[in-house]
């Protein structure tokens, strides 16, 4: 038998991250062998940003809105890896037969996601810098840089959070089945209105934009916004916004494990849920 | 004294009920079942007889209604997580995997779910390529592959780990007279380098049963109603033929059963 059944920290450990590595491997793999993405995840999606940029222009918007929408669209990117790649996932695993394959496997469930989060960032990243740079020198947008640094700081720390957030969705979307695709939809386009995508979440009043925080992005994208286009209507400072982050974090993830025992538990019970439809 | 070897797979009364918007759907009836290490175990049924049932209690995906059930010494219900690091899986017509990975790649990342280091793990892979005749299918992606390829992989990872007992459920299913054939030989080959690895096949193949196990278990509406080597059911049989086939034993012995429970039942 190859591999390793003991226990403790360290081998365990060893076995999440190379569990993590191994399914992130697919979604950065597909980057280059399925070259249609550069279309529909780059080039679309640049141009849905570019509009929006005229739009405003058309208003006769302040010119930090411009600031407002590049921002908004790049990190729009984040938000739909997380629905379609990550809360779906799990649903599409299951009837490639590959869950069940998961579940008997040694390696937890809160590693596939990881893994699928890690490759999925890696592949998002490329259409959000797409958008963040074609956009910023197309029309001249003017950043602080000295934000750019605490800017990634919490760039990071908000990834942390939504892809927290995602590995719980997963284990929900499982749970509903073919449910998910309606669950997916009907958190779109809401959360691109609520979390300020393309506008300071502040305009919604505080009650909207303390609900819309649920989904890390809101705090997330209102805290850059103030570091990078200072002046920026703000829902609160932003260090209160890294400190919810920094708690969304280790929340989201230990709710993701305790929902995804619980699936499995109930897939164990059931005899559904995990298993490839026959 | 010296300690028994623990037996490869053993149940005692293994129940398992679905229930479905209010039915209750027996699919197994206290199944008792023991396995020796270095067997290959043969399950025939009907379908519907409970054999997958069986099966996806032993690789710890079902828990059981009833009774109980080990796997190498580990209980199914309280050991899975230390079981799963022992067994492997393999069903037939599974598109398991990521259709835009290579066949290699596909390899190396379901190695990776069990801790494999990865340069073992690619040795490994290279070697099984090569027993399964796909060393030039290597670079192809998985979803470029034949059904018989396809079913080659799948046995390829299953083997990955060399576990202690490998789960074979209808493996050759759909595939043509060839690629059974190389999914046949190679279980063979891998059990026969360690006498201590156990193989549990479901099929509905009699031939391939016939071939391929030391004993054969039929399961018919979730009991086990024979159990014994291909030639021993044979012989149960003797009554409806010169030279009864495995096939022959089959009819009788589930046709015979379901007599015997609807006479009890009457």
């Amino acid at each position: 038998m190859i591999g390793t059944e003991e226990g403790g920290a360290w081998p365990q450990l060893r076995l999440q991250l190379r569990t993590a590595l191994a399914r992130a491997y697919p979604r950065v793999r597909t980057l280059p062998r399925e070259r249609s993405w550069l279309v529909t995840e780059i080039t679309l999606p640049l141009l849905g940003t570019i509009a929006m940029v005229y739009v405003y222009r058309a208003l006769q918007a302040p010119p930090r809105f411009t600031g407002f929408v590049v921002l908004g669209g790049s990190m729009l990117a984040y938000w739909q890896n997380v629905l379609w790649s990550m809360a779906n996932q799990l649903y599409w695993d299951r009837h490639l037969g590959n869950l069940e394959l998961y579940a008997i496997s040694p390696a937890s469930f809160l590693a596939i996601l990881a893994g699928m989060a890690i490759g999925g960032m890696a592949s998002t990243t490329v259409r959000a810098a797409a958008v963040m740079v074609t956009c910023s020198l197309l029309f001249q947008v003017r950043w602080e840089p000295a934000g750019a640094l605490p800017a990634a700081g919490v760039f990071l720390l908000t990834l942390a959070a939504l892809y927290g957030l995602g590995s719980v969705l997963a284990a929900l979307f499982l749970f509903y089945g073919r449910e998910a695709w309606h669950l997916t939809s009907a958190l779109e386009e809401p959360v691109h209105l609520l979390a300020g995508f393309y506008f300071p979440v502040r305009s919604l009043g505080a009650a909207v934009g303390g609900a819309a925080s649920v989904v890390p992005l809101t705090l997330g994208l209102d805290a850059i916004r103030q570091l990078l286009l200072p002046g920026s209507p703000a829902l609160v400072g932003v260090g209160w916004e890294v400190a919810v982050l920094a708690v969304q974090v280790p929340l989201y993830c230990l709710a993701a494990q305790r929902a995804l025992d619980l699936v499995e538990m109930r897939a164990r019970r059931d005899g559904q849920l995990i298993m490839r439809p026959s | 004294m010296a300690q028994a070897e623990p037996l490869a797979v053993v149940t005692h009364a293994l129940g398992r009920v679905y229930r479905q918007r209010g039915d209750v759907v027996t699919a197994l009836a206290g199944v008792d079942l023991e396995v020796r290490r270095g067997e290959l175990y043969g399950l025939l049924g009907p379908n519907g007889a409970g054999k997958t049932t069986l099966i996806k209690i032993l690789v710890t995906l079902l828990l059981p209604s009833s009774g109980s059930a080990e796997v190498d010494g580990l209980d199914v219900v309280r050991d899975h997580r230390r079981l799963r690091w022992r067994i492997a899986m393999v069903s037939g017509g599974e598109s398991s995997g990521y259709p835009v990975l290579q066949v290699r790649e596909q390899l190396w990342m379901f190695s990776q779910l069990y801790g494999m280091e990865s340069r073992a793990a690619k040795r490994r892979i290279e070697e099984l390529l090569e027993r399964l005749d796909l060393t030039e299918a290597a670079r192809r992606p998985v979803s470029a592959l034949s059904t018989g390829m396809r079913q080659r992989v799948n046995l390829a990872r299953g083997l990955l780990t060399d576990p202690r007992v490998l789960f074979l459920d209808e493996p050759t299913v759909a595939l043509d007279v060839g690629a059974a054939r190389t999914v046949r030989e190679e279980v063979r080959r891998w059990m026969a380098e360690d006498p201590g690895r156990t193989v549990i096949l479901t099929t509905h193949h009699m031939m391939e049963a016939d071939e391929l196990c030391d004993r054969v278990g039929i399961v018919s509406r979730g009991r086990l109603v024979a159990e014994d080597t291909p030639a021993g059911l044979k012989r149960l049989a003797r009554g409806t033929g010169p030279q009864p086939s495995l096939e022959d034993a089959f009819v009788h012995l589930v046709g015979r059963s379901m007599r015997e429970e609807e006479e009890a039942s009457a």
